[in-house]
């Protein structure tokens, strides 16, 4: 009740309608110009672009009308002497300060729902609603090309191939990726380049793209920063689709500027042409930034950005708490200028830690965060059994592991009915994040509290 | 500046100013209540960031306050009154001494939700209304939903706030509405303890009066008051005890009564006189050592309390002989 009051009156302080109302509206205004002036390669790409640069801009946006002003705040109860007047109550420290960080988060959570909503709004009306062509294979998550192809040669361009070494004609050509070829049959080729089938058939071969992958990329200052995805392509006999591919391999597409990524299929026939269905499946590199969100991001459309939107608010939520505790609590006692660097610093250290980890995981290429099945992917992300108690330490972690591990498995379910959605596989993996993000800086915002608590300036106060 | 009252003409009944009031504790046959506030060589001593001592606020003030009476917390600016009144509500810590609010510690939550303060400025979020800012502090004091719409009703009405100026932010106010405002926080959730730094600071008159005239109706209602003011006419209007605290430390302690005693002179009071001009008056102050009137009252003559505190104040200042 009290923490509860103290909430109120914080959040009504810092949440007028009016002021609301102007913000909303620049907001909206600063989002379609945003959304013009974004760069891109191809006008397709717009609205994925503009999505990764109006989420990036979130944390920049709380932090200055949510964060900002929460530095201020006890400073200001304090040089105004209100916080004299509440102590002469029965409030004790806690509750007061329970009050004020609920208060200022209650402050951020309608500061980034008011940024979502107003990006929603811009999704609906500048968004398509439905994905583009060249994206539909996440959204279907399975693309079959059926045809009949004879033999493809390409000369001087640098692809993945498959063995015998021999039919890729290619002279200083990679080395072969892993996988088998068919038992039956002719050898088959598999050719991943950017601009096929166009170089392809200027190499002199008939060979036609059996699909397009598009990568979600971050454009900075015209520089694509991302990404990474993986391709699952699978052949089989049409004659028997029941039957185990006739050949499968998943290959990883990075890309540096480009982001068009064709994937090229061809069977070398042993005495003629041969008939086969060719399936691909993008799988997402869910650890990658970007990435990760892409893949729900380019799910379904205004159903995808939706999803995205609320997910991506949620992260941004928990990581800008952790800020807020910064000013508003371990920094109670200082001016808001100390406060505001406080703020400034763990913002800082907060997105060089992000960033640090997405450098690492881009050098390690191999690192545990690549999957090259949906089952990887599930067992990485999906539920886990309750952690093991091993030694004191664990003993002592493991109702607070448990916890989040509980609330991490919650989502799967969903999941789990539909295993073959990239939705639901994306979302499952954000809530993921959510939870362990929440796991690592809840304890961090409670280590905050207790500094406040023992450096509470009024020490008389129980 | 004369040290003495105006000659006294009776005018009905005997005043009780300065008398005490009937709460006070006088020493009767019955054991006497416990003190709501007891201090015992209470001291502040505040430091700078490195812990060394910057200023001794507050040195060895001991002093009790009775249940239902008006005690004045009185001094100069920068003697200890503000300091005394936060370590009594537990907002600081003593670095000496100790004090007890109804038996308890200061910072004692089960006895905060026994006292109510107003302070010296009105600490007030000017972004509330007047309805508001009673229904947030009566949320803190612990009261229930129906009590708070009770109370807030019953409050503002008492402090002379309009229905439609309650709605009203306090940014809006004038200096003395908020005052009012302040007055009526102070009262709600019915503290027995009441901390009261400059009441009638911003009001007019008319409202200074009315805030004395509430002042003394919670005596009556038996609340204790701890009343700091710089208005030493109002504080001996109305105290029964005062306190006068001169650098960090008690000067004097003692009933109002004790404090204004004009030493050795007497004061004589006549009754059925037309004025001090009567000439019976004239007749009998001039016969009055041979034979006379009917004497009513003889009692020791007073002087002002603000003539006591000046008085008080530059005896602590004179160098020691």
């Amino acid at each position: 009740m009290k923490v509860l009051a103290v909430a109120g009156i914080t959040l009504r302080e810092h949440l007028r309608p009016w002021p609301l109302a102007a913000l909303a509206a620049l907001v909206l205004a600063a989002l379609f110009a945003g959304y013009a002036a974004v760069p891109v390669a191809e006008e397709a790409h717009r609205p994925s672009a503009f999505l990764s640069f109006a989420l990036a801009a979130a944390p920049f946006f709380a932090f200055a009308l949510a964060v900002a002003p929460a530095c201020f705040s006890l400073p200001g109860e304090f040089e105004f002497q209100q916080v004299s007047l509440v102590f002469t109550r029965p409030v004790r420290r806690w509750q007061y300060l329970a009050g004020k960080l609920l208060g200022h988060a209650g402050h951020l959570a309608a500061l980034a729902a008011l940024y979502q909503g107003c990006l929603a709004v811009a999704a609906a009306l500048l968004f398509p609603a439905e994905s583009p062509g060249l994206l539909r294979y996440c959204r279907a998550a399975r693309v079959e090309a059926r045809g009949t192809l004879r033999q493809m040669s390409v000369r001087g361009r640098a692809g993945l191939y498959l063995d015998p070494p021999e039919s890729a004609a290619a002279p200083g050509a990679p080395p072969a990726e892993s996988g088998a070829p068919p038992a039956a049959g002719g050898p088959l080729l598999v050719f991943a380049f950017n601009g096929l089938p166009e170089a392809a058939r200027a190499a002199g071969g008939p060979g036609r793209a059996v699909g397009e992958v598009v990568l979600p990329a971050l454009h900075v200052a015209g520089r694509s920063l991302l990404a990474d995805l993986r391709v699952a392509v699978r052949v089989r006999d049409p004659a028997t689709p029941g039957a185990a591919p006739l050949w499968e391999n998943d290959y990883r597409v990075t890309a540096g500027r480009a982001e068009r990524f064709n994937v090229a299929v061809a069977r070398l026939p042993a005495g003629g042409a041969a008939p086969f269905v060719v399936e691909l499946e993008p799988l997402e590199n869910h650890q990658r930034l970007g990435v990760a969100r892409g893949g729900v991001r380019f799910a379904s459309g205004r159903e995808g950005y939706a999803w995205s939107l609320a997910l991506s608010g949620g992260v941004m939520l928990i990581k800008m708490l952790v800020v807020l505790a910064a000013a508003v609590l371990a920094a109670a006692h200082f001016s808001a200028l100390v406060n505001l660097v406080v703020a400034g610093f763990t913002l800082t250290v907060a997105m060089m830690a992000s960033f640090l980890r997405m450098v690492i995981a881009t050098v390690r290429a191999d690192a545990p965060g690549l999957f090259t099945s949906r089952e990887e992917v599930f067992q990485r992300f999906g539920p886990r059994p309750p952690p093991s108690v091993n030694s004191f330490f664990d003993r002592f972690t493991a109702t607070f592991r448990g916890f989040f591990e509980a609330l991490g498995n919650w989502f799967p379910d969903w999941w789990r009915a539909d295993p073959d959605s990239t939705l639901t596989l994306g979302l499952a993996v954000e809530w993921r994040q959510i939870v362990e993000a929440s796991s690592v800086y809840l304890p961090y915002a409670a280590a905050l509290a207790a500094v406040a608590l023992l450096t509470f300036p009024l020490r008389g106060v129980d | 500046m004369s040290n003495d009252r105006p000659p006294v003409v009776a005018v009905g009944e005997p005043s009780s100013a300065g008398s005490g009031g009937p709460a006070v504790a006088s020493g009767g046959p019955s054991e006497p209540p416990a003190p709501v506030i007891e201090a015992t060589r209470l001291g502040k001593t505040y430091r700078d960031f490195w812990g060394r001592r910057r200023i001794h606020a507050l040195s060895g003030l001991t002093l009790e306050v009775r249940p239902g009476e008006i005690f004045g917390l009185l001094g100069p600016n920068g003697s200890g009154k503000t300091t005394s009144i936060k370590l009594l509500l537990g907002l600081i810590a003593p670095t000496a001494g100790v004090a007890r609010v109804f038996g308890r510690p200061p910072a004692d939550v089960s006895s905060k939700a026994r006292i109510g303060y107003l302070p010296e400025e009105s600490y007030l979020y000017r972004f509330l209304t007047g309805e508001q800012t009673l229904r947030f502090f009566g949320r803190l004091a612990g009261l229930s939903g129906t009590e708070i719409t009770k109370q807030t009703g019953a409050l503002l009405d008492q402090v002379g706030i309009s229905s439609e100026a309650r709605r009203r932010k306090l940014s809006e106010y004038s200096k003395g509405m908020v005052r009012r405002v302040g007055i009526a926080q102070a009262l709600i959730g019915s503290p027995e303890l009441l901390f009261l730094d400059e009441p009638t600071s911003g009001l007019d008159p008319l409202g200074m009066a009315e805030v004395k005239e509430l002042i003394v109706g919670l005596r009556a209602r038996g609340k204790t008051i701890v009343l700091s003011s710089h208005l030493l006419a109002d504080v001996e209007d109305i105290c029964d005890r005062v306190a006068i605290l001169h650098r960090g430390r008690l000067a004097r302690l003692g009933a109002v009564a004790e404090l204004t005693e004009a030493g050795d002179r007497v004061e004589l009071r006549v009754t059925g006189a037309a004025g001090v001009d009567d000439p019976r008056v004239v007749a009998a102050a001039a016969g009055l050592r041979a034979a006379g009137l009917s004497v009513e009252a003889v009692r020791k003559a007073r002087i002002s309390l603000e003539a006591a505190f000046v008085r008080i104040i530059r005896e602590q200042d004179a160098p020691e002989p």
